[in-house]
This record gives structure tokens, sequence and C-alpha cells, in this order.
């Protein structure tokens, strides 16, 4: 099939399988590599982006779904004065280990801070629920996210 | 600033943008997609083999390809590269098969089929030890058997008024790095290049190179690691060298073509290396007042189908089997039996968890006995300076446990809950006495309030490589490389596969050379451009590593001269006074321990067993932490492992040795709900081998969660919890044997 859709603002259309997964045409066909494969069914949120506004797993999600859709990923968030926050609260608080989780947690934590702008811990981790940490048990990555709204309040 | 102050993390920033790239981000753009055809079956061996014929562009690669030894080298070299006849446990390797399309490449491995006699799996310890279907090592399925002896156990259980005895295990635990296994290997100019999620460059090095024999030199690069635990210790050897066999036949038909082998998540969780289960016995002679006269300890690890690293993976389990206790009298054994599954390998800890498990709930178990409360009991046998350890090791340095026990209590308020969580369990064991006179059931607790409790654990842990290894085999040198331009390169092998050297060597150089640690360079490790500082493991990479780099960069600052490149490398030096017998496993197994103490508080469901973790906490001494909060970031994750470990990380094996439990819907690790904020802390014990002072301590934040965890169940459920992980099945099967 011919997808035309919105990738972190610019308008793409190319031809796929429309079952291929969002995250092989990201990835792939897009060369957007930022968004991670971890387990390919949906459990682990290395692959989060956001469509439509939605947070989603990008590994669940076929061509078919993202036809005229937008979809925003961490390279598009990343650059934005947004995702430069949230990114740098990752550093700062040590949100971020051997980091292969840390791209889906960032979609994860702009897709909570659109929703909440000041979320307390139990809102981050509520937030956090489908995305996977193995390395640092969650505290400073929730950290980061509460840090991220504070420096950067008025911005969400 | 104290080196402890806390700076953002080097490499966070990029790795949180998505930039940062792990070894599935290169563009490898004309690789083949390479798989490997694994045995299907658990056990048997191979009669016959039909390979399909292959379109142009299409390869098989097997044992006949190995142009060296076929052997994968992981300290013994028994696992072949490719299985040649022999088939010991399902999912081995037999051969690989690559092209460019992968659709077609997963068509072409479907029709390899594969003729064998079926011989019975052994797929449990049991089993193992009782040779079922004949032994598939040597003559009795043991790989390794260790003894320590000391003192005189025969007279200390002699003299003993009373003797406790328990029985201990722990179960199998993936290590779930986030990025699953992945290399690319190519061949050219007669240079074989392995690229990828590593540990230990030089040990997929050493691996290649047996494989390889004289057909081509080797480079090994690292690429950003996404997680290992242990679980890229060995495993990149695994696949690494018959890896390097397929890139060295493409290569000599299509120089340079890359072959590019990611696994996904099935893959990767059914046939990686795994932490060994244990089985352990002890039993201790005691005088009426409780104190130890004696132990006498019975190690058994499930080593799975090859020995790889059992051998090491026991001396650490057996030189831990008393933990953090002085107890004169010991006679410790300890064996690794073969069965059929996947190898067992490495996992943060390697052999320290399980044992110390057994020793702790065995010190429960006797504060039971003698009616004493846990921690005080435990308190009578602490070791201090001077003391010997099990090895017959002399603690060279202070024991601080006293004083980390000390801030446990201010953080978690053990000593206060303790107490009310014994008053509670006693009050409902009086009112099931009751209820039992009565015929009623609510002895079980159903409709009542929460079970809670709350447990402790103490510990310590060695670091570094078993007593002469740094010096005997391994060898270590890092160097500090100034470049005409003065800009300071790190050139080590270490690599950050998360827990931070990229952050905190760059701190330890930059604090003895006046650079801001952004400004010092980490060179990602190459085997071509960095000197063999021996393997990430074994939390060797502070205190061994970091402590090479930190004398380097002295010898550069004295050395300084502008405009100049100048390279400064250091090789290891054991520290003076150090003694080992590698034979007889006496003297200093390890320079230096870091210690440990952990809580956890509990609420267990009376009607459905489930258990809420309500607070967790950990202090430790890790001689000096290079950055607070990269090594609080160690000691959450590290227990967060540890709490799964003994909580929810059920993984077991099918009448054949097959995991059961293969993705990570059915195989649960800790999200972000699961266990509350762990309180973190440290308490300085500048170690004088360390660079600014500190110890090694990325594996012995594994060490405690568990024990905590279960010893606060026990007080919860009333019940002694010898096994884990403690699932609400388990815990009802406890209830059950107990009423």
């Amino acid at each position: 099939m011919k997808l035309e859709f919105t990738v972190n603002g610019e308008a793409r259309s190319i031809e796929v399988d429309p079952l291929r997964r969002l995250l092989d045409i990201l990835r792939d066909d897009l060369a957007l590599t930022g968004t991670k494969e971890g387990c390919g069914e949906g459990e682990c949120g290395a692959c989060s982006v956001i469509v439509e506004g939605k947070l989603v797993n990008s590994c669940l999600v076929p061509a078919t779904q993202c036809a005229g859709a937008e979809v925003l990923t961490v390279d598009g968030l990343s650059e934005s004065e947004r995702g430069e926050m949230i990114t740098e609260s990752f550093a700062l608080m040590h949100g971020a280990q051997c980091g292969f989780c840390t791209p889906g947690m960032v979609m994860a934590a702009e897709a909570l801070l659109r929703e909440q702008n000041d979320p307390d811990e139990e809102a981050v981790r509520e937030g956090l629920a489908g995305n996977i940490c193995r390395c640092t048990g969650y505290d400073m990555i929730v950290d980061a996210i509460q840090d991220a709204a504070k420096r950067g309040k008025g911005l969400w | 600033m104290s080196i402890t102050t806390p700076i953002p993390r080097v490499d966070a920033q990029e790795k949180a943008a998505g930039a940062a790239a792990y070894i599935a981000d290169f563009d490898y753009a004309t690789a083949l997609t390479a798989r490997f055809y694994r045995s299907d079956f658990p056990r048997g061996r191979i009669t016959g083999r039909y390979i399909p014929e292959l379109p142009s562009g299409y390869y098989w690669v097997d044992h006949t390809d190995v142009p060296g030894k076929n052997a994968v080298v992981l300290i013994k070299d028994d696992l072949p590269a490719f299985a040649e006849e022999e088939i010991r446990y399902r999912g081995q390797i037999i051969g690989i098969l690559c092209g460019p399309d992968p659709l077609e490449v997963d068509r072409l491995l479907r029709e390899v089929a594969i003729e064998y006699e079926p011989i019975e799996p052994a797929p449990t310890l049991d089993d193992g030890i009782s040779c079922k279907g004949g032994a598939m090592h040597g003559e009795d399925n043991v790989f390794a058997r260790l003894a320590l002896d000391r003192g005189d156990v025969d007279t200390a259980f002699a003299g003993a008024t009373k003797i406790v005895e328990g029985t201990y295990e722990t179960g199998f635990q993936e290590q779930l790095y986030m990025e699953p296994q992945g290399l690319v290997s190519w061949f050219e100019g007669g240079t074989v290049v392995v690229h990828g999620s590593m540990q230990c460059p030089y040990y997929v090095k050493h691996s290649v190179e047996v494989v390889m024999g004289d057909a081509a030199r080797t480079r090994i690069k690292a690429a950003v690691i996404g997680g290992g635990f242990g679980g890229k210790e060995d495993y990149p050897e695994i696949m690494g060298a018959p890896l390097s066999v397929a890139a060295l036949k493409v290569g000599r038909a299509e120089p340079g073509r890359p072959l590019r082998m990611i696994f996904d998540r099935t893959e990767d969780m059914a046939f990686t290396s795994k932490r060994h289960p244990s089985r352990t016995k002890i039993r201790t002679a005691h005088d009426e007042d409780g104190t130890i006269r004696g132990i006498e300890s019975e190690v058994t690890l499930d080593g799975g189908a090859y020995e790889t690293y059992s051998l090491i993976v026991l001396m650490r389990a057996i030189f831990h089997s008393t933990g953090a206790y002085h107890i004169p009298n010991a006679k410790i054994r300890g064996r690794a039996v073969a069965t059929t599954t996947v190898p067992s390998g490495a996992f943060r800890g390697f052999g320290a968890p399980q044992s110390l498990f057994s020793i702790e709930m065995h010190m429960q178990k006797c504060a039971r006995t003698f009616g004493v409360e846990p921690l005080a009991y435990r308190r009578r046998f602490f070791q201090k300076k001077g003391d010997r350890t099990v090895t017959g090791g002399l603690l060279r340095d202070e024991v601080i446990l006293d004083r980390l026990l000390v801030r446990l209590d201010e953080m978690s308020g053990y000593g206060e809950k303790q107490k009310r969580y014994a008053a509670e369990a006693a009050e409902r064991r009086n009112a099931s006495v009751v209820d039992a006179g009565s015929g009623a059931h609510r002895a079980r607790g159903q409709g009542g309030a929460l079970w809670r409790g709350i447990g402790i654990s103490v510990f310590n842990h060695g670091a570094g490589f078993t007593g002469d290894g740094e010096q005997r085999i391994i060898k270590g040198k890092a160097a500090v490389h100034k470049r005409a331009d003065d800009v300071v390169e790190i050139r080590c092998a270490t690599t950050d596969m998360g827990q931070g050297p990229k952050t905190t060597f760059r701190k330890v150089v930059g604090a003895v050379l006046d650079i801001v640690p952004e400004e010092v360079v980490f060179v990602e490790p190459d085997t071509d451009i960095c000197p063999d500082s021996g393997p990430t493991v074994a939390s060797r990479t502070m205190m061994v590593v970091g402590f090479l780099l930190q004398e380097a960069a002295k010898e550069l600052k004295a050395t300084w001269t502008p405009g100049e490149e100048q390279t400064v490398t250091r090789a290891y030096e054991m520290p003076p006074g150090m003694a080992w017998d590698q034979n007889a496993l006496d003297g200093d197994a390890y320079a230096a321990f870091g210690w440990g103490v952990n809580a956890c508080e509990v609420e267990v469901d009376p009607v459905t067993y489930e258990v809420r973790v309500v607070h967790a906490w950990g202090v430790y001494d890790v001689g000096k932490a290079i950055d607070e909060r990269v090594v609080n970031g160690q000691i959450q994750g590290g227990m967060s492992q540890a709490l799964g470990y003994g909580a929810i990380e059920k993984l077991h094996v099918d009448e054949t040795g097959t995991f059961l439990q293969r993705t990570m819907a059915d195989y649960i690790i800790p999200t972000a709900l699961d266990f509350p904020r762990t309180g973190a802390d440290t308490i300085d014990n500048p170690y004088t081998y360390g660079p600014f002072g500190a110890k090694g301590m990325g594996e012995m934040v594994h060490d405690g969660g568990h024990m905590a965890y279960a010893a606060a169940v026990e007080q919860a459920i009333g019940a002694a919890c010898p096994r884990i992980p403690l699932v609400p099945e388990v815990i009802m099967e406890i209830r059950n044997d107990e009423t």
C-alpha cells in the first residue's frame, strides 16, 4: 500500500506492506533509529511513540493504522524544547543507565506531562506502567520526569 | 567538590534522545541476515543432516567450516561452537544460515532437517545427579567439585548441644537486559571483525581467535550496550565464535560483506544463559545459648548442559557460603551438575546471591530456634577486622556493619517495626489456637487485616577476581592517552553497559588532572586501540580498572608536556600482603569486600497470599562512592532485580529442560508499580587500593534484596521460607505444609 502520514511534522509517502509494523517503518524505512525494539510483543514499551496524541507500542501498530496519522517519535520530540527538557532531566537525575528503554520512557513522559503537567510520584509510576526498565528500579526515572515538570513549568 | 557529589550522567541525554548507537542502529546497508539453526530436540546424537539447496548469495555454515578449534572458550572449552554429533539441550547451535532476505533465510531454515538418535533428557538437578539417560559429562555429571575446610568441624559437632539443619533453594533467573543480544561480523583484508553488544571485548577476542586458528587476525569493537548483568559476559562469545566463522566463509567469497545477527526477545530468552539454580544443605552446631560452633554446608548448582563458567560460579558461591559471619569451624562442599538445559552462566553476583540466600535464611532459622530477634542473633557472629574468612583470608580493613545498621534503622525503623509485627504475628497465632478449638477457619485470616512483616539481610561481596586471578590470569591494563591537542582519552576495554564508567572513569581521571569530566574522552572499547583491561565483570570495574586509570592519570600529570602526544599505561599489581593458593583455595580469596545491609517490609494478603512490598532499603559500604547518584542508581536497580528474583521472577523448565517462560508476557520482571521507592545510602570506608578509596559494588546490590524479602514474608506468614521465588502459590504450599 501507499502509506501517507506525518512523522515528526514531516509529510511522508512510502510504499509498504499493509501489515508492516510501524516500528520497522520508522527504523528501517525512515532510518529513525531512536525508537528501540525490546520485545516485539508490546510488553516492554521501548518502542513507544505517540500516534494521533496517544502513546502506543509501535511494534503492535500495522501500517494500515497509520494512514493519514500524525506520528511523533523520540527523534522528533528530542529536537523540541519539551523534548530537550525531558532528556536533560534524564541526564541530571540519572534516569538512564543502559539507556535502551529510555527513548520509550521519554515518550511516556511526554504523553503523561501532556495530561498532567505536575504529576505526583504515583501518577508518574502509573504513567510508566507500560514501560519496562531493568537497570534503575525506576526511582530515578520518576525523579527525572518530576524534574522536567518542575524545570519546564509552562511548557506543557 | 567531593568526588561523591553527583554530576549529570555524561551519556544519558544522548541515550534519552535516541541518538546513542546500539548495534541494531548501525546502518550496515549491505549486511546479510544471519540466524542460528538450533536443535529442536533436547538430547541425542546427530546421525544425518539435510541442508536444502541454497539460492545464490545464501550460505550454510557449520562445524566443517571452522578453521581452528571448534570450541567456545569460556574458562572451560567443552561447549562446541557448532554441534558436531552430540546435542545436550534444545536450542544448541548446529549451524548458521545467512543471506540477503530475512524471510528467505527463515524459509530455508525451516527446510533444514536433522536426523538423530534421541537420548533421555535430564532436565532437573535431581535428574542430573542421578545421571538420567546416562552421564553426559564424565562418569557422574559433576562438572566441578570444590571443598573448603577450616578448623575442626567434627569436634564442633561432637560437642554441640543443638544442631540446626535446613535446605535452601533458588531458581533460574533471566538477566533480561532490555537490548537483546546482537553482533555484526565481517572478514576483510585478513581480519575478522566483530562489532556489537558485549561486556568483554577481549573475551570475545579470545573465543574468536580459537575458532579462527591462523585463518584471520581478530578485531573486536563494542557498541553502546543496552544492559548486561552478566548476560553479555558469556553469550557474546557463544554467539560470536560461530558468527565469526560464518563471516570468514562469506568474506572469502564477498570481502567485507557484514553478517548481522540480532536476536528477537523470544530467541534471547529461550537460549541465552541464566543464573545457576541452587540447592544448599546447611547444618550448624550450637551451644545452648545458640552460639555457632561449626558449620557444614553443601552447595549444588545446576550448571546446564556444558560447564562453561560453572567452576568459577561455584567458587564464588562457596567463598560466600558463610556470609558476613565468623564461624571458626567450617566444612564446605560444592558441586556443579550437568542437566539438559541451556548452559547456566554469568549473572550479577555470580553464585553469591544463591549462597548468601542460604546462609541468611539459615540464620533466620537459627534465630527462631533459639528465640532471639533475627538481627540480634546475627550480630553475635559479625566478622570484624583481623578475622579470618572461610578461605583463611585476613580481613585487613575495618568492618563497619554496625554503622551501616544504625543508618538502616534510622531509614527503616526496623527495630521498632520488627517488635510490632512480631507481636501482631503472636496475636494471630493465639487467635488461631482459639479458632482451631472452635473448628473455625479464621486462622487463615480470611476477612482479617493484612499480615505484615519486616526482614533484614546482612552480607558482603568479594570484589574483583578470585584470589590471585587478577595478577595470574587477567593482567589488566588501562591507559590514559593525551593527544597533541592536550585532550585526554581514556583507553581501556571496560564497557559501559549502564553501570556508569563513562561518567565515573571521567570523574576519576578528571579529578586527578584537574579537567572537567565532560572534557575527558572515553574511547569506545576496540581491541585495536584499547589495552586488555580484563572483562567488565566481578565488581572490578571501578576498584581494579578505575585504580589503574587513577594511577596512570597521576603519572600523566607528573610528566605532562603541553602540545605533545603522551600515553601512560598501568598494569595491575596485587596489593602487598595478599596471599592465595589456587590449588588449596586457601588465603585471601578477594582483595577487598564490600558490605551491605538491606531491609524489606511487606504486607501479605491472607486470602490470596499476594505480597506487597511496602518499603525496601539498602545501606552499603562501597569504600567511597565515586558518584552518589551512580551508586544509588546501582543500589535501587540492583535491589529491584533482587526483589524480582525473590518475589516474582519464576522460570521453570519442562520435562526436556526447555524453559516454559519464553516471553516478557510470562517471565515477569518488576514494573514501576511493583516495588516502592528504594531507600539507598552509603557510608564511607575508603580502601587503599581503590581510586579515591572506592571498592567494587555492582554485584553486591543484587546480594541482599531477596533474603530481606523472604525474611519479611517469614515474619508475616509465620512460617519458614526456604526457597525463592516466593510467588503466591509457593507461599500457599508453605502455609499448607505448616497447617
